[in-house]
């Protein structure tokens, strides 16, 4: 592969987000050019993976989230429509928002914190182990938990977070939490 | 989007969004600010030091030479673990070598020059890294908002129902709580990649005193270094019986030869002067994520085989391409600009993401107005203070305490918007006897 497919790549993924733009401007949608665009963007993108690998991606997402910051600054120095008449800043009425719970609040931020956090270790520690006797190598299997860690914490803490009810919070660290100890109690943690 | 989700989904999803976004977004802010800055690190050691010699290349002799006349400055000390020979490149044309208690800069000819004086690079590097804290808890810390970032662009997304048909809509100019929100999703929406590639990165940087750690601890003793060493390699065994300096020469001229395509950036000499000393050589490869592959030497010069960052297994690839996906350091100064634009937007969306917050507070009928004074104090303090750390620099010289300077202008910053926010208060204040009781 050439520069010119690289280049070609990112002018497509940078293409992909102009039709969009002139698409999603439109009074109506229409699938036609929402396609082309994701179409540009995402075969823009693969282009550029198939001649530089990991870089040209990052090269070629860069070019199309350049394209759509210039595109947004665009937007930012026209001037408004006076068409519609602004809404007016609604006023909740205060006697409708809730009371300050600061022990709710805390006990929230303790398990969505550090013991999802905990979770979430162990989690990435069985897979791992489960990995490893797939197999694959030390090396990967490593790497899986260090990449692990900060991907599953977060996507627990805002599961936790989605819900109200402490019943189903407790339980989304508790489920995963036995489901990790099936692997680490019958390979053992170092496996 | 919107079908896809019911609007007890979307309304759940702004409230995940909230108290996430209310936790973190002071330091989150700083880190932001501090990362946008930090990408131009190899730009402003030369900003620093203006004096220092420059060169495009250095001769292999040249190094060798170098090397020992550092060594010999520190005869009589205790010996240097490791030697760090940071080679010329096109963002940093300068030859330096660091050892455990010394940083010098070299000319051309291998000759010590001057002592490197980059106190404020590795300040903000610091500030950014480990908010000037010790490195385990500080780095923790900031692995812990890198995790955080991932939560708020996935609730973000979630408590977004409109987030492509809006995506070009940036009413900037309206100036009111409509222009604040704009500015928060538009940039948010299109900086997406951008910030997961970034938030993950540093979240796996940070969070390897958890993560490495718990590793090390349940799998290979506590020993961290045994945990890692299946991806980076593992140091030599240790000798400390004298012997004569390794040679570098063969070692660069070996690298020359045989890998024309590659470019040196840094040579390594473990454990100096002794018997259990090794070469090591990064070499960075062209258009490639991974910060580069070592190459080991015998202290004769001798090739005895790489590490595999570059071409090895997937594990080692990945770990190795998270340095330069973070700092933004993989395609010279056009990536630098783009990362910087997309950082300083990153931060514009958590600053207004607090403001949007004290809106809906504000409409709610309870308005925060010393909240709001502090989070103007803050969104302004950070990157003054990060100015007034660079005048330091200039007028003080590489001694200035950077960190006081830093966190006391932040304080005074917003100590001075809330102070200044009760002043206006109190003369809003009705009076006294009001007009009813007259």
């Amino acid at each position: 592969m050439s520069d010119g497919t690289l280049w070609l790549g990112c002018a497509l993924a940078a293409g992909g987000v102009a039709v969009l733009r002139l698409s999603w401007g439109r009074p109506h949608r229409d699938r036609g050019l929402n396609a082309l665009g994701w179409a540009g963007i995402a075969g823009g993108t693969l282009l550029a993976g198939l001649s530089e690998g990991a870089w040209g991606v990052a090269v070629a997402v860069l070019c199309a989230t350049s394209a759509a910051a210039l595109l947004l600054a665009h937007s930012a120095v026209e001037k408004p429509r006076a068409a519609r008449r602004s809404a007016p800043t609604v006023r909740i009425a205060a006697s409708a928002a809730r009371p300050a719970r600061p022990i709710h609040g805390l006990t929230t931020f303790v398990l969505g914190g550090p013991l999802a956090l905990a979770v979430a270790v162990v989690l990435a520690l069985a897979i791992r182990v489960a990995a490893m006797r797939w197999p694959v190598a030390e090396a990967d299997g490593n790497v899986m938990v260090l990449a692990l860690v900060p991907l599953l914490w977060p996507l627990l803490a805002f599961a936790m977070l989605m819900t109200e009810r402490r019943r189903a919070q407790f339980a989304m660290l508790l489920v995963p939490l036995a489901g990790a100890a099936v692997p680490l109690l019958l390979l053992g943690s170092a496996a | 989007m919107s079908a896809l989700l019911s609007k007890d989904i979307v309304r759940r999803g702004v409230a995940a969004h909230s108290a996430i976004g209310l936790v973190c977004c002071a330091l989150l802010y700083l880190i932001c600010v501090s990362g946008a800055t930090i990408v131009l690190y190899e730009e402003f050691q030369r900003l620093e030091q203006r004096d220092a010699p420059e060169m495009d290349s250095i001769a292999p002799q040249a190094v060798e030479r170098a090397v020992a006349a550092v060594v010999a400055s520190e005869a009589g000390q205790a010996p240097t673990t490791h030697l760090y020979v940071h080679m010329p490149s096109e963002a940093l044309p300068r030859t330096t070598i660091t050892t455990d208690t010394q940083a010098v800069h070299v000319d051309a000819t291998g000759a010590i020059a001057v002592p490197e004086e980059n106190a404020w690079s590795e300040f903000l590097l610091a500030l950014h890294y480990r908010l000037n804290l010790p490195p385990v808890w500080g780095m923790t810390l900031v692995g812990m908002f890198g995790a955080m970032i991932v939560a708020l662009g996935v609730s973000g997304v979630v408590a977004h129902p409109r987030i492509f048909r809006d995506a070009f809509r940036l009413r900037a100019r309206r100036k009111d709580e409509i222009a604040t929100l704009d500015w928060h999703n538009r940039l948010a929406v299109w900086t997406l990649p951008f910030a997961l590639a970034i938030a993950l990165t540093g979240a796996m940087i940070g969070l390897f005193y958890v993560a490495g750690f718990s590793l090390a601890a349940t799998a290979y003793d506590g020993d961290s270094d045994a945990a890692l060493a299946p991806v980076f390699g593992a140091e030599g065994e240790a000798d400390p019986a004298p012997a004569p300096l390794p040679r570098v020469a063969p070692v660069l001229a070996h690298m020359a030869r045989e890998y024309p395509a590659v470019r040196v950036s840094y040579v390594i000499l473990h454990d100096p002067g002794t018997r259990g000393q090794h070469v090591q050589v990064i070499g960075e490869h062209a258009r490639r994520l991974v910060f580069g592959e070592y190459y080991h030497f015998a202290p004769d010069g001798t090739f005895e085989g790489t590490t595999g960052l570059a071409d090895g297994e997937a594990g080692q690839q990945f770990a190795a391409s998270i340095y330069n996906l973070h700092f933004g350091n993989y395609g010279g100064l056009p990536v630098k600009i783009a990362y910087i634009v997309f950082g300083v937007a990153l931060g514009v969306v958590v600053a207004t993401g607090t403001f949007i917050w004290l809106d809906k507070q504000a409409r709610k009928g309870r308005p925060r107005p010393l909240v709001r004074a502090g989070w103007w104090g803050v969104t302004l303090g950070v990157p003054l203070a990060i100015l007034a750390t660079l005048i330091a620099r200039l007028a003080l010289g590489n001694g200035a305490p950077f960190v006081a300077i830093f966190w006391a202008v932040t304080v005074a910053t917003v100590g001075l918007a809330i102070a200044r926010r009760r002043v206006r208060t109190r003369r809003r204040l009705p009076p006294a006897n009001p007009e009813y009781a007259r």
